[in-house]
């Protein structure tokens, strides 16, 4: 096959591009794995946010109904409280049980009480996705409807996780996008210092017949190398932050209930992300080729 | 014996460097396939520019010059590519590939133009045989003037060019060494090369079949 040898005189002239400035390019290459590893960070832990967000506690309030409500009025107000927006469903906690069970673990301390003196209760859970202004919103509601005799919300925990666990993610979005930003501004400029050729050898090539895809095949080749093996890199850097950062992590979600924890992200983003990292330094690779080839040409003529 | 059709025609070519330094002044010549045309001039007087024409190096500011029929602006990149694998050239700083062997630098234009690996080292051991250099493992760093000449020669000779380019090889050799380079170049125009010599002086022993045209101040005379 006769691409074979023209490809193996890229190939070679791309790993001599990149290895005759051997420690320029271990620390490019350093440097870059360094810095895609920093947007993939933000995104593991925004990731391990919005999961945490997913599994938050579910909101619950207490609806105490007037006493005398019978069992009619009482399935009436739970369908009432169910309609309402934000609401996963209303669960009775009846006066009698409630009575029976506190009776049976507070043994002696209830016996000179004799008439039952707790009230019918709803505890209301809300869904998961719902906000604490919708929460409040419908405690308010419920508590103008008939037969309630008051509502007790503890919104206050609940509204100051949710609001940390979703500034963190939006912070950590941004400035992921900006970060990611700026790597794309490292790595090109990677390819740009390292994928260079003396003018005078590009000149050689022109002059005996090398056709332009043949003098701009190592550049790519030597772009697609550098952000390959730092898209590798960061990876590693990826993988080795899960293992330090995730106990940590464990306890502070611990702390607030919620489960966190570094997740990697799954495969098929993964090739994507190396796909990427390679297409960009190929790219870069064939854009700074090309200038370089031009640049050549201009000195000579 | 000469043909007929010329390889390269130069009619009325002119090169402008900037806006006021004329190197090359109405030049028309005509080189035929196995001719040996010896191009004699001073420093600056404008071969260096005319081997850049004739060689599709450089476009002319005025004029035209075709090369085995075509004119090299006209051409698109990759048939200009496979016009210049037809020539071959050797500069008077020949530039080799210094960290690359002499082997590989020869086979270089071979695998550019598509060769295998092992029909490119063929080529490549034929030419540097031809151009009476044996050292292929060596580096050219090592190499003296005269044998980095050889190896560009050599370099430029792999792809059986139909034109050959050699830009003053003899300036820096002794009599001896300079005979045997014009006699290298005589044998390649009687194998049917066209050979398109520049030098800044005229050589001791003239070659047979050399055509001697002078050069000054970017003007041909005869």
């Amino acid at each position: 096959m006769t691409w074979q040898a023209a490809r193996g005189y890229c190939w070679d002239r791309a790993l001599r591009m990149l290895g005759e400035r051997s420690l320029a390019t271990l620390s490019g290459v350093v440097l870059a794995a360094i810095a895609l590893a920093v947007p993939g960070f933000c995104f593991m832990l925004a990731q391990a946010g919005g999961l945490g967000i997913g599994r938050l506690p579910v909101a619950e309030i207490s609806v105490f109904v007037t006493s005398g409500t019978g069992s009619a009025d009482l399935k009436a107000l739970a369908g009432r409280i169910e309609t309402l927006e934000g609401v996963a469903r209303a669960q009775l906690l009846a006066r009698d049980q409630a009575w029976a069970d506190l009776q049976r673990r507070a043994g002696q301390a209830t016996s000179e009480i004799r008439s039952n003196p707790l009230p019918d209760v709803f505890a209301v859970e809300f869904a998961p996705q719902a906000t604490p202004a919708a929460v409040e919103a419908a405690a308010a509601t419920i508590g103008k409807l008939p037969r309630v005799d008051s509502v007790q919300t503890d919104l206050d925990w609940y509204r100051r996780l949710v609001g940390l666990v979703r500034a963190t993610t939006a912070v950590l979005a941004s400035s992921g996008a900006l970060v990611g930003l700026l790597v794309l501004v490292v790595v090109i400029g990677l390819v740009r210092v390292l994928a260079t050729v003396e003018p005078a050898e590009l000149r050689l090539l022109d002059q005996i017949g090398a056709e332009r895809d043949f003098m701009r095949r190592p550049f790519v080749y030597a772009g697609g190398l550098l952000t390959g093996l730092a898209s590798a890199g960061a990876l590693g850097l990826l993988a080795a932050a899960r293992v330090a950062v995730n106990p940590p992590l464990a306890e502070l979600g611990k702390l607030l209930g919620i489960e966190l924890q570094l997740r990697f992200p799954p495969w098929p983003l993964i090739l994507a992300f190396v796909a990427a990292c390679l297409l960009i330094g190929a790219g870069a690779g064939a854009m700074f080729g090309g200038r370089q080839m031009a640049a050549a040409k201009t000195q000579d003529n | 014996m000469i043909s007929d059709q010329p390889f390269v025609q130069l009619d009325r070519a002119s090169k402008k460097y900037g806006a006021f330094r004329l190197a090359l002044s109405d030049a028309t010549l005509t080189i035929h396939r196995s001719e040996f045309l010896l191009l004699i001039g001073g420093s600056g007087a404008g071969k260096s520019t005319l081997l850049r024409l004739a060689g599709a190096m450089e476009a002319p500011s005025s004029g035209t010059v075709r090369i085995g029929g075509e004119d090299p602006v006209r051409m698109r990149p990759n048939a200009l590519a496979f016009l210049r694998r037809s020539i071959g050239i050797v500069m008077q700083e020949p530039l080799l590939l210094d960290r690359r062997s002499v082997l590989e630098n020869v086979m270089l234009p071979a695998i550019a133009s598509n060769q295998t690996r092992e029909e490119a080292i063929k080529r490549a051991r034929a030419a540097l045989n031809r151009a009476r250099f044996d050292e292929v493992n060596a580096l050219p760093g090592e190499l003296s003037s005269g044998a980095r000449h050889r190896v560009a020669l050599a370099r430029a000779i792999v792809n059986r060019p139909a034109f050959l380019i050699v830009d003053d090889p003899i300036s820096f050799l002794d009599v001896e060494a300079a005979d045997n380079m014009l006699q290298l170049l005589e044998q390649f125009a009687i194998s049917g090369v066209a050979v398109l010599m520049a030098s800044q002086r005229t050589p001791e022993r003239m070659p047979v079949r050399a055509r001697l045209v002078r050069i000054n101040n970017g003007v041909l005379g005869q």
